[in-house]
């Protein structure tokens, strides 16, 4: 077949952009693996090219490319699977908890194949009060598994296994002197575990770190390092071996975002300022072995604008930040948030989960340099069709690895694990691709028309018109029929667009529109409306190309989409 | 024998409906939530006259946009507009407080002739509290001496979809004049208590509290209340998650007048994305300011899974 296609340039042609559009990632999705459904909510945990997710009850693993692999089956009704983590690397762990009648148990599973096949599930803990748990491997391979109670009953243990999960042994863990425990994060430094933690001391809240040894698992010492307004979260990392921690609480009735960094003996505070005022919904970070750190993180000002894309790098050592913002400002009246970051040398790839196309995406932003300067355009990954969120991203095999949820339809009910690779030059190209839009004049024209087409229809009765102009997500949900017969009574006589406003993909026009009701039976009662001129302001969101009337419920104000 | 247990049953039923408290004067009540969103929604009102009383009934609604730029309105401070319409002994009077029904004049047939409509002027959505009083025919305030006077109920309803959920009004039944005091209210939130509440995954479900604070001179004064999420007892500021998760932030929120808050509003964005598909469990209180009366709705909307669009709202009890 080939030698003949090569005799005409033009099937050739076609063949090599058919070759290219296969190899080329996210191509029409012909590179995505996909599978399902999945619990969708639990967020996908990515790990080097493996993703980890629940299934009809039971717990898999599944490599890009390759077919899914049960750890765990929950095997009766009433046992339920939780909180799982996942390692791939020269070892592949995979550690949850049992929930069940009888208590909850802590397992263990690996894989010393690559992945080919996974040993029997080793029981961590027989009975635990942990309401989570996490793991994690250091660079001597030691595995070390949390297991945690926070609040007032506080129940902490450490399993640690010095020879890749074949034995584990458990060691209790205390904090003392609080009556409350909260966010507690561990992380391994050399021969020492420092656990960060907020909690309540003598009835203040405060933040503080306990330093233990490893060897001999006896407490080093115990630091309160600040009085502090409530923590949302703890993120902790080292810096030229220096555990540090970043921190989301409050000052004066504003977020901020405060960082704790060991020097010498001492524990310093380092605001990132920048960040003040910002709700941050979530934070990633990567530090290079100079002491560079990179944190990308979402934000938001309450009534402002919604959550927002940052990066803050900070050249010395977590001391002083550079925060700026990485995405479109065009879209700050739609949400992005939660992203992931992955990084390979210099290069550095944040993705995110971004709803400026109103259904969410999953978008990616790069940078060459270390977060010094970032690509210009952002690239869209999961396709502006389709309902993706909750992306992770993850570096493995001279690739980016991403990895989401995505919903098969707008109905938003069942969802399908997507998983992606895609190699730095190919983004690179993609993020230099001008993405396909249409200008504001065209969209306001195209605004009118539909804004006339709906309200033509409402004063005809023309219902089938009117519901096709409806948001999608409204229509996922409600049938034509069930709609049509819950029209109401009211009958519209004319209508004027008194002005339109659009802010990226969503638009607010002002109306008048004059209407009666005939007859209307309340409280059992008939009565009726006599015509009457109202204002009015509709919400139009610009899917797919073309523009949707937003159905908004008038009791509550409620709609099927939240971006 | 048949009587006096009739009786008892009845003074059992009304003790447990209302507690127990002192039976002095009380002819104000309280409506603690109108919401209107002319024409789509309105509140229908009732209000019954058992006597003694004079002449007339004085309608006082503190009224604000519940919007504004698209923000809900939470600490906008509200304005009042009053109305005077005649009253008898007995009497029930039942009126669209949006004017969408019967352009806001005694609804249902009512055979009597108030002179006027009772509603609230405005279009567009609105949020406001309603005082009746008993008056005289110029709006002054009238003492009757009883504690039997005034009652009503309200019912807040999409009049076109049908959702609808009620509530009975406030009596301060020590007084007569404008004050709700805490001291003498049923399920009043005071500064410091906390009630515990559920909420569905708000990625399907809405959850917003209706706060309007109590205390002196309603008719006449912005009462302030904050609220805050809290996790426990005493005041711990955070929210549970299912699963035995613990969220914690502090986000307060101040509310002038009264507003609806959203859930969203009260938790920070590390805890809503985290429990968005799960919802969790918590207690409601107020921080500072004012006691105050709160309402839980819950509504999803047009969700098949659920049959369509439900709305439910309830009272929150300080009884825990």
């Amino acid at each position: 077949m080939i030698p003949a296609l090569t005799q005409n340039k033009d099937s050739l042609a076609v063949l090599i952009f058919i070759f290219i559009l296969l190899l080329s990632p996210l191509a029409d999705g012909k590179d995505l693996a996909k599978g399902g459904p999945v619990d969708f909510t639990f967020e996908p945990i990515l790990s080097s090219e493996w993703a980890c997710y629940f299934q009809d009850g039971g717990l898999y693993v599944r490599k890009y490319g390759s077919a899914p692999i049960k750890i765990r089956d929950s095997g009766k009704p009433t046992v339920s699977l939780q909180s799982p983590d996942l390692h791939a690397g020269d070892l592949i762990f995979v550690t949850w908890m049992e929930k069940g009648a009888q208590g909850k148990r802590v397992l263990f599973k690996a894989s010393y194949d690559g992945g080919k096949t996974f040993g029997d599930a080793v029981e961590i803990s027989p009975n635990t009060n942990a309401t989570g748990i996490m793991s994690f491997i250091d660079k001597n391979g030691s595995i070390y598994i949390f297991e945690g109670a926070m609040g007032e009953k506080v129940a902490l243990y450490i399993s640690l296994s010095i020879d890749k999960g074949k034995t584990f042994k458990r060691y209790p863990l205390e904090i003392e002197g609080l009556s409350a425990l909260y966010n507690l994060s561990p992380l391994v430094v050399k021969d020492a575990l420092y656990l960060c933690f907020s909690g309540i001391k003598d009835g203040k809240k405060v933040i503080g770190i306990k330093e233990i040894e490893i060897n001999s698992m006896k407490a080093k010492e115990l630091k309160i390092l600040k009085e502090t307004e409530s923590v949302s979260f703890i993120e902790v990392f080292k810096i030229k071996d220096n555990p540090a921690f970043i921190y989301k609480t409050a000052r004066e009735g504003r977020f901020v975002l405060d960082s704790f960094i060991k020097e010498n003996a001492d524990y310093m505070l380092f605001p990132i300022k920048g960040a003040e005022g910002l709700d941050v919904a979530r934070m990633d970070y990567y530090v290079w072995e100079d002491g560079r750190v990179l944190v990308v993180f979402s934000g938001e000002e309450r009534g402002k604008f919604k959550q927002r894309i940052y990066a803050a790098v900070s050249e010395d050592g977590g001391k002083n930040w550079d925060v700026r913002r990485i995405d479109n400002k065009e879209f700050d009246n739609t949400r992005s948030w939660l992203p992931r970051m992955a990084v390979h040398g210099e290069r550095v790839a944040v993705v995110w989960e971004d709803s400026r196309g109103i259904r969410p995406g999953v978008r990616m932003k790069l940078s060459p340099d270390r977060g010094r300067t970032w690509m210009e355009k952002d690239i869209p990954l999961s396709g502006g069709k389709n309902f993706a969120f909750r992306p992770r991203i993850s570096f493995a095999g001279g690739g980016f690895h991403v990895a989401w949820h995505q919903f098969r339809d707008d109905e938003k009910k069942v969802a399908d694990l997507t998983m992606v690779k895609l190699n730095w030059d190919d983004a690179v190209k993609r993020a230099s691709r001008k993405e396909k839009g249409s200008s504001l004049k065209e969209k306001e024209a195209l605004l009118r028309k539909k804004v006339m087409a709906y309200w033509e229809g409402m004063m005809k009765k023309d219902l089938k018109t009117t519901y096709m102009i409806h948001d999608p997500f409204y229509r996922a949900r409600i049938p034509f029929d069930y709609y049509a017969s819950h029209r109401g009574p009211m009958v519209f006589h004319s209508y004027s667009i008194e002005g339109v406003r659009i802010e990226g993909n969503e638009a607010f026009v002002n109306l008048k529109v004059r209407y009666e009701v005939p007859k209307i039976t309340i409280l059992g009662k008939e009565t009726s409306i006599p015509s009457k001129e109202i204002t009015a302001e509709d919400t139009y969101l610009f899917i797919d190309g073309t523009w949707y009337r937003k159905f908004v419920d008038a009791l509550s104000g409620g709609s099927a989409i939240d971006y | 024998m048949k009587r006096s247990f009739v009786l008892s049953v009845v003074i059992i039923c009304f003790v447990l409906t209302l507690g127990t408290f002192s039976t002095a004067k009380a002819d104000t009540v309280l409506f603690p939530v109108i919401a209107t969103n002319y024409p789509y929604v309105t509140t229908i009102v009732s209000v019954t006259n058992q006597g003694p009383t004079f002449t007339h009934l004085n309608y006082i609604y503190s009224y604000k946009p519940a919007l504004i730029g698209g923000v809900p309105n939470y600490t906008g401070g509200c304005a009042v507009y009053n109305r005077v319409r005649p009253t008898w002994e007995p009497d029930v009077v039942s009126f669209d407080a949006s004017g969408a029904f019967n352009a806001g004049w005694a609804l249902f047939n009512d055979p009597d002739s108030y002179g006027g409509p009772f509603h609230l002027p405005v279009s567009g959505p609105y949020r406001a509290y309603l005082l009746v009083r008993n008056s005289d025919a110029a709006g002054n305030s009238v003492d009757v001496g009883s504690d039997f006077s005034l009652r009503g109920e309200a019912i807040i309803m999409d009049i076109f979809s049908g959702a609808a959920w009620g509530y009975r009004a406030v009596n301060d039944t020590t007084r007569e004049d404008f004050t709700f005091d805490p001291a003498n209210l049923v399920n009043s939130v005071d500064s410091g208590d906390t009630v515990r509440f559920s909420f569905f995954p708000p990625n399907e479900w809405t959850t917003r509290f209706f706060v309007t604070p109590v205390g002196a001179n309603m008719h006449a004064i912005d009462l302030t209340s904050t609220i805050n999420l809290y996790r426990a007892r005493p005041a711990v500021t955070g929210i549970h998650g299912r699963g035995m998760v613990i969220y914690t932030f502090n986000v307060p929120q101040l509310v002038r007048c009264t507003a609806a808050v959203d859930l969203r509003d009260l938790m920070d964005a590390t805890t809503w994305a985290a429990l968005s598909s799960t919802g969790g469990w918590g207690r409601i209180g107020i921080s500072a300011g004012s006691s105050a009366y709160i309402y839980k709705l819950e509504y999803v909307v047009s969700n098949p899974t659920y049959g369509g669009t439900n709305n439910n709202a309830y009272l929150l009890s300080v009884f825990d």
